[in-house]
Protein backbone atom coordinates (compact mmCIF):
# COMPACT_ATOMS: atom_id res chain seq x y z
CA UNK A 1 0.00 0.00 0.00
CA UNK A 2 1.37 3.39 -1.08
CA UNK A 3 2.10 6.12 1.44
CA UNK A 4 -1.27 8.17 -0.59
CA UNK A 5 -3.89 5.51 0.37
CA UNK A 6 -2.10 5.25 4.10
CA UNK A 7 -1.40 8.39 5.58
CA UNK A 8 -0.97 7.30 8.70
CA UNK A 9 2.91 7.46 9.41
CA UNK A 10 4.44 4.74 11.86
CA UNK A 11 6.34 7.54 13.95
CA UNK A 12 9.27 4.86 14.35
CA UNK A 13 6.64 2.38 16.29
CA UNK A 14 6.27 -1.05 15.34
CA UNK A 15 3.71 -3.90 15.84
CA UNK A 16 3.94 -7.49 16.43
CA UNK A 17 5.04 -9.85 13.19
CA UNK A 18 1.22 -9.90 11.38
CA UNK A 19 -0.34 -8.03 13.65
CA UNK A 20 -2.76 -6.66 11.27
CA UNK A 21 -3.66 -9.95 9.60
CA UNK A 22 -5.10 -11.50 12.85
CA UNK A 23 -7.54 -8.26 13.71
CA UNK A 24 -10.18 -8.44 12.40
CA UNK A 25 -10.67 -12.42 12.98
CA UNK A 26 -10.17 -11.59 16.75
CA UNK A 27 -12.77 -8.57 17.26
CA UNK A 28 -15.33 -10.86 15.26
CA UNK A 29 -14.43 -13.76 17.54
CA UNK A 30 -14.57 -11.60 20.60
CA UNK A 31 -18.16 -9.89 19.15
CA UNK A 32 -19.25 -13.81 18.42
CA UNK A 33 -18.97 -14.09 21.96
CA UNK A 34 -20.46 -11.38 23.30
CA UNK A 35 -23.64 -12.62 21.41
CA UNK A 36 -23.59 -16.17 22.50
CA UNK A 37 -23.67 -14.79 26.07
CA UNK A 38 -20.09 -15.90 26.88
CA UNK A 39 -19.58 -12.86 28.10
CA UNK A 40 -21.71 -12.98 31.17
CA UNK A 41 -20.23 -15.24 33.68
CA UNK A 42 -21.31 -18.38 33.50
CA UNK A 43 -20.47 -18.75 37.36
CA UNK A 44 -23.78 -18.59 40.52
CA UNK A 45 -23.78 -19.01 44.38
CA UNK A 46 -25.99 -20.47 46.84
CA UNK A 47 -28.46 -18.32 47.68
CA UNK A 48 -28.22 -15.87 50.19
CA UNK A 49 -24.26 -15.99 50.16
CA UNK A 50 -23.75 -12.40 49.79
CA UNK A 51 -26.26 -11.37 53.00
CA UNK A 52 -24.38 -13.58 55.47
CA UNK A 53 -20.88 -12.96 54.35
CA UNK A 54 -19.90 -9.90 56.87
CA UNK A 55 -21.48 -11.97 59.50
CA UNK A 56 -19.28 -15.31 59.26
CA UNK A 57 -15.88 -13.17 58.23
CA UNK A 58 -16.64 -10.71 61.53
CA UNK A 59 -17.07 -14.13 63.27
CA UNK A 60 -13.78 -15.36 62.43
CA UNK A 61 -11.85 -12.23 63.27
CA UNK A 62 -13.88 -12.00 66.59
CA UNK A 63 -14.40 -15.77 68.09
CA UNK A 64 -16.67 -15.72 70.76
CA UNK A 65 -14.28 -16.42 74.09
CA UNK A 66 -15.93 -19.11 76.34
CA UNK A 67 -14.89 -18.02 80.11
CA UNK A 68 -13.40 -21.00 81.99
CA UNK A 69 -12.95 -20.74 85.95
CA UNK A 70 -9.40 -21.88 86.96
CA UNK A 71 -9.62 -24.19 89.64
CA UNK A 72 -5.94 -23.77 91.34
CA UNK A 73 -4.26 -27.13 91.70
CA UNK A 74 -1.68 -25.42 94.06
CA UNK A 75 -2.19 -24.25 97.68
CA UNK A 76 -1.10 -20.66 97.44
CA UNK A 77 0.54 -20.58 100.89
CA UNK A 78 2.59 -23.59 101.08
CA UNK A 79 3.47 -22.68 97.21
CA UNK A 80 5.27 -19.50 98.41
CA UNK A 81 7.14 -21.13 101.27
CA UNK A 82 8.52 -24.21 98.61
CA UNK A 83 9.54 -21.46 96.07
CA UNK A 84 11.48 -19.61 98.41
CA UNK A 85 13.41 -22.64 99.76
CA UNK A 86 14.23 -23.45 96.15
CA UNK A 87 15.17 -20.13 95.46
CA UNK A 88 17.74 -19.88 98.07
CA UNK A 89 19.01 -23.22 97.41
CA UNK A 90 19.72 -21.97 93.61
CA UNK A 91 21.55 -18.98 94.86
CA UNK A 92 23.84 -20.90 97.25
CA UNK A 93 24.67 -23.40 94.75
CA UNK A 94 25.30 -20.88 91.80
CA UNK A 95 27.94 -19.31 94.02
CA UNK A 96 29.68 -21.20 95.70
CA UNK A 97 29.47 -24.74 94.10
CA UNK A 98 32.34 -25.30 91.42
CA UNK A 99 33.95 -22.07 92.22
CA UNK A 100 37.31 -24.09 90.36
CA UNK A 101 35.70 -24.27 86.72
CA UNK A 102 38.06 -22.31 84.63
CA UNK A 103 37.95 -18.86 83.10
CA UNK A 104 36.81 -17.93 79.82
CA UNK A 105 39.84 -17.90 77.75
CA UNK A 106 39.33 -16.01 74.15
CA UNK A 107 42.41 -17.96 73.43
CA UNK A 108 40.78 -21.27 73.55
CA UNK A 109 38.05 -20.06 70.60
CA UNK A 110 39.27 -21.48 67.21
CA UNK A 111 39.35 -19.11 64.63
CA UNK A 112 36.42 -21.15 62.58
CA UNK A 113 34.16 -20.51 65.32
CA UNK A 114 34.34 -16.73 65.48
CA UNK A 115 34.26 -16.80 61.59
CA UNK A 116 31.11 -19.09 62.13
CA UNK A 117 29.97 -16.17 64.54
CA UNK A 118 30.16 -13.34 62.55
CA UNK A 119 29.02 -14.97 59.56
CA UNK A 120 25.85 -15.72 60.91
CA UNK A 121 25.06 -12.02 62.11
CA UNK A 122 25.37 -12.30 66.36
CA UNK A 123 27.82 -9.33 66.19
CA UNK A 124 26.50 -6.22 65.60
CA UNK A 125 29.47 -3.97 64.10
CA UNK A 126 28.10 -0.22 63.02
CA UNK A 127 30.14 1.69 60.48
CA UNK A 128 31.79 3.80 62.63
CA UNK A 129 33.38 0.73 64.53
CA UNK A 130 34.30 -0.68 60.72
CA UNK A 131 36.06 2.63 60.07
CA UNK A 132 38.35 2.55 63.02
CA UNK A 133 39.14 -1.54 62.29
CA UNK A 134 39.75 -1.10 59.31
CA UNK A 135 41.76 2.30 58.63
CA UNK A 136 41.66 4.46 55.06
CA UNK A 137 45.22 3.60 54.59
CA UNK A 138 44.59 -0.19 54.84
CA UNK A 139 41.46 0.25 52.41
CA UNK A 140 43.69 2.07 50.07
CA UNK A 141 46.66 -0.05 49.73
CA UNK A 142 45.39 -3.74 50.24
CA UNK A 143 42.07 -4.63 51.47
CA UNK A 144 42.92 -7.11 54.50
CA UNK A 145 45.65 -8.22 52.03
CA UNK A 146 43.38 -8.97 49.05
CA UNK A 147 43.94 -7.21 45.63
CA UNK A 148 40.80 -7.23 44.39
CA UNK A 149 40.61 -5.22 40.96
CA UNK A 150 37.30 -3.60 39.79
CA UNK A 151 36.50 -6.35 37.00
CA UNK A 152 36.62 -8.62 39.65
CA UNK A 153 34.88 -6.65 41.92
CA UNK A 154 31.80 -6.08 39.55
CA UNK A 155 31.46 -9.39 38.52
CA UNK A 156 30.89 -10.55 42.37
CA UNK A 157 28.50 -7.92 42.59
CA UNK A 158 26.68 -8.91 39.39
CA UNK A 159 26.70 -12.29 40.43
CA UNK A 160 25.50 -12.01 44.31
CA UNK A 161 22.99 -8.91 44.35
CA UNK A 162 19.35 -10.23 44.34
CA UNK A 163 16.61 -8.14 42.76
CA UNK A 164 13.85 -6.57 45.51
CA UNK A 165 10.55 -8.53 44.82
CA UNK A 166 7.44 -5.42 44.60
CA UNK A 167 5.57 -6.03 47.46
CA UNK A 168 1.73 -4.41 48.65
CA UNK A 169 2.39 -1.38 50.89
CA UNK A 170 2.01 -2.01 54.20
CA UNK A 171 0.46 -5.92 53.41
CA UNK A 172 2.54 -8.87 55.34
CA UNK A 173 1.13 -11.87 53.92
CA UNK B 1 -16.02 5.78 45.72
CA UNK B 2 -15.40 9.77 46.67
CA UNK B 3 -11.95 10.41 47.21
CA UNK B 4 -13.24 12.07 50.66
CA UNK B 5 -15.45 9.35 51.72
CA UNK B 6 -12.51 6.87 51.15
CA UNK B 7 -10.51 8.66 53.48
CA UNK B 8 -13.16 8.66 56.12
CA UNK B 9 -13.90 5.00 55.51
CA UNK B 10 -9.72 3.90 56.29
CA UNK B 11 -9.44 6.60 58.89
CA UNK B 12 -12.30 4.89 60.49
CA UNK B 13 -10.71 1.51 59.92
CA UNK B 14 -7.67 2.56 61.27
CA UNK B 15 -9.05 4.17 64.60
CA UNK B 16 -9.99 1.53 67.52
CA UNK B 17 -13.70 3.06 68.17
CA UNK B 18 -15.20 2.69 64.81
CA UNK B 19 -13.41 -0.20 63.39
CA UNK B 20 -15.63 -2.70 63.03
CA UNK B 21 -18.29 -0.89 61.84
CA UNK B 22 -16.17 0.18 58.90
CA UNK B 23 -15.03 -3.13 58.33
CA UNK B 24 -18.76 -3.93 58.15
CA UNK B 25 -19.23 -1.30 55.44
CA UNK B 26 -15.96 -1.95 53.51
CA UNK B 27 -17.28 -5.87 52.89
CA UNK B 28 -20.79 -4.69 51.90
CA UNK B 29 -19.22 -2.10 49.88
CA UNK B 30 -16.51 -4.42 48.05
CA UNK B 31 -17.55 -8.31 48.62
CA UNK B 32 -18.90 -8.74 45.25
CA UNK B 33 -16.36 -7.28 42.93
CA UNK B 34 -13.70 -9.03 44.65
CA UNK B 35 -16.09 -12.30 45.17
CA UNK B 36 -15.82 -12.44 41.18
CA UNK B 37 -12.47 -11.80 40.71
CA UNK B 38 -11.61 -14.61 42.80
CA UNK B 39 -13.87 -17.15 41.48
CA UNK B 40 -12.41 -16.17 37.95
CA UNK B 41 -9.29 -17.18 38.83
CA UNK B 42 -10.36 -20.15 41.54
CA UNK B 43 -13.24 -21.11 39.69
CA UNK B 44 -15.20 -23.20 42.19
CA UNK B 45 -17.24 -21.46 44.81
CA UNK B 46 -16.13 -23.32 47.79
CA UNK B 47 -12.55 -22.27 47.18
CA UNK B 48 -13.56 -18.77 46.28
CA UNK B 49 -15.46 -18.34 49.77
CA UNK B 50 -12.50 -19.25 51.66
CA UNK B 51 -9.92 -17.00 49.89
CA UNK B 52 -12.75 -13.88 49.49
CA UNK B 53 -12.77 -14.72 53.45
CA UNK B 54 -9.03 -14.80 53.92
CA UNK B 55 -8.64 -11.78 51.80
CA UNK B 56 -10.72 -9.93 53.91
CA UNK B 57 -8.97 -11.05 57.38
CA UNK B 58 -5.44 -10.06 55.64
CA UNK B 59 -7.05 -6.83 54.85
CA UNK B 60 -8.76 -6.06 58.35
CA UNK B 61 -5.36 -7.49 60.20
CA UNK B 62 -3.06 -5.12 57.42
CA UNK B 63 -5.40 -2.12 56.92
CA UNK B 64 -2.98 0.36 59.96
CA UNK B 65 -0.06 -0.27 57.22
CA UNK B 66 -1.89 1.43 54.46
CA UNK B 67 -0.90 4.91 54.03
CA UNK B 68 -2.61 5.49 50.92
CA UNK B 69 0.17 5.34 48.09
CA UNK B 70 -2.35 3.67 45.76
CA UNK B 71 -6.45 3.49 45.87
CA UNK B 72 -7.80 0.97 48.70
CA UNK B 73 -9.77 -0.43 46.17
CA UNK B 74 -6.21 -1.35 44.23
CA UNK B 75 -5.18 -2.59 47.49
CA UNK B 76 -7.59 -4.65 47.91
CA UNK B 77 -7.71 -6.33 44.47
CA UNK B 78 -3.86 -6.79 44.75
CA UNK B 79 -4.24 -8.66 48.22
CA UNK B 80 -7.31 -10.67 46.68
CA UNK B 81 -5.01 -11.59 43.74
CA UNK B 82 -1.98 -12.86 45.64
CA UNK B 83 -4.39 -14.72 48.12
CA UNK B 84 -5.90 -16.34 45.39
CA UNK B 85 -2.32 -17.35 43.59
CA UNK B 86 -1.42 -18.91 46.66
CA UNK B 87 -4.40 -20.57 47.15
CA UNK B 88 -3.42 -22.45 43.95
CA UNK B 89 -0.33 -23.02 44.54
CA UNK B 90 -0.65 -24.19 47.92
CA UNK B 91 -3.22 -26.66 46.74
CA UNK B 92 -1.17 -27.78 43.87
CA UNK B 93 1.55 -28.50 46.88
CA UNK B 94 -0.46 -30.00 49.16
CA UNK B 95 -1.12 -32.91 45.85
CA UNK B 96 2.48 -32.59 44.96
CA UNK B 97 1.19 -31.48 41.67
CA UNK B 98 1.95 -28.42 39.35
CA UNK B 99 -0.28 -24.99 40.01
CA UNK B 100 -1.69 -25.89 35.55
CA UNK B 101 -2.73 -29.00 36.94
CA UNK B 102 -4.81 -28.27 39.47
CA UNK B 103 -6.31 -25.69 37.64
CA UNK B 104 -6.86 -28.47 34.46
CA UNK B 105 -8.76 -30.39 37.24
CA UNK B 106 -11.33 -27.52 38.12
CA UNK B 107 -11.92 -26.62 34.31
CA UNK B 108 -12.58 -30.58 34.33
CA UNK B 109 -14.93 -30.21 37.63
CA UNK B 110 -16.77 -27.25 36.22
CA UNK B 111 -19.46 -29.52 34.38
CA UNK B 112 -20.49 -31.35 37.24
CA UNK B 113 -20.58 -28.32 39.34
CA UNK B 114 -23.93 -27.13 40.75
CA UNK B 115 -22.74 -23.29 40.85
CA UNK B 116 -21.53 -23.39 36.98
CA UNK B 117 -24.65 -22.83 34.64
CA UNK B 118 -22.62 -21.51 31.07
CA UNK B 119 -23.37 -23.45 27.86
CA UNK B 120 -21.07 -25.16 25.24
CA UNK B 121 -19.54 -21.96 24.53
CA UNK B 122 -19.17 -20.29 27.91
CA UNK B 123 -17.52 -23.66 28.88
CA UNK B 124 -15.03 -23.43 25.94
CA UNK B 125 -14.46 -19.96 26.73
CA UNK B 126 -13.32 -20.97 30.68
CA UNK B 127 -11.48 -23.59 29.16
CA UNK B 128 -9.34 -21.64 26.64
CA UNK B 129 -8.86 -19.05 29.53
CA UNK B 130 -7.14 -21.64 31.53
CA UNK B 131 -4.79 -22.63 28.92
CA UNK B 132 -3.20 -19.05 29.00
CA UNK B 133 -0.25 -18.36 31.48
CA UNK B 134 -1.61 -16.99 35.22
CA UNK B 135 -0.81 -13.54 34.29
CA UNK B 136 -1.98 -13.47 30.46
CA UNK B 137 -5.60 -15.31 32.53
CA UNK B 138 -5.31 -12.43 35.30
CA UNK B 139 -5.51 -9.65 32.67
CA UNK B 140 -7.90 -11.54 30.16
CA UNK B 141 -10.41 -11.69 32.96
CA UNK B 142 -9.93 -8.21 34.35
CA UNK B 143 -10.26 -6.50 30.96
CA UNK B 144 -12.95 -8.40 28.88
CA UNK B 145 -15.02 -9.58 31.80
CA UNK B 146 -14.96 -6.36 34.49
CA UNK B 147 -13.91 -3.96 31.74
CA UNK B 148 -11.04 -2.49 33.77
CA UNK B 149 -9.41 -0.17 31.83
CA UNK B 150 -5.67 -0.21 31.15
CA UNK B 151 -4.89 2.42 33.65
CA UNK B 152 -6.51 0.38 36.57
CA UNK B 153 -5.40 -2.74 35.65
CA UNK B 154 -1.72 -0.83 35.39
CA UNK B 155 -2.47 0.06 39.43
CA UNK B 156 -3.40 -3.22 40.24
CA UNK B 157 -0.92 -5.52 38.32
CA UNK B 158 1.74 -3.01 38.35
CA UNK B 159 2.41 -3.68 35.38
CA UNK B 160 3.03 -1.08 32.56
CA UNK B 161 -0.11 0.03 30.28
CA UNK B 162 1.94 -0.94 27.16
CA UNK B 163 3.15 -4.54 28.88
CA UNK B 164 -0.50 -4.68 29.63
CA UNK B 165 -2.31 -4.24 26.14
CA UNK B 166 0.90 -6.70 24.49
CA UNK B 167 -0.13 -9.47 27.12
CA UNK B 168 -4.36 -8.59 26.74
CA UNK B 169 -3.53 -9.14 22.69
CA UNK B 170 -1.69 -11.77 23.18
CA UNK B 171 -4.34 -13.53 25.19
CA UNK B 172 -7.05 -12.41 22.96
CA UNK B 173 -5.24 -14.15 20.02
CA UNK B 174 -4.15 -17.88 22.13
CA UNK B 175 -7.92 -17.78 22.57
CA UNK B 176 -9.12 -17.11 18.99
CA UNK B 177 -6.37 -20.19 18.17
CA UNK B 178 -7.78 -22.43 20.63
CA UNK B 179 -11.58 -21.68 20.18
CA UNK B 180 -10.99 -22.15 16.40
CA UNK B 181 -9.24 -25.48 16.48
CA UNK B 182 -11.53 -27.10 19.34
Amino acid sequence: MNNKNNPIKNAGFTTPSSYFDGVEEHVLQLVKLEKNGAKALPFSIPNGYFETLEGHILAKLHPIKKEHKLISLIHTKAFKYVASIAAITILFVSIFADTTMSMFDFDAIEQSQISYYVEQGYIDVSDTELEILISEQALNNNLLGLDISKEELFEYLSNSLEYNTLSIEGYQP
Amino acid sequence: MKLETEEILIADLQSETNRDIAFRELISLYKERLYWHIRKIVLNHDDADDVLQNTFIKIFRNIKGFKGESKLYSWMYRIATNEAITFIHNKAKHNQVSSEKVQQIAINNLEADVYFEGDEIQLKLQKAIATLPQKQQLVFNMKYFDEHTYEQLSEILETSVGALKSSYHIAVKKITAYLTEN
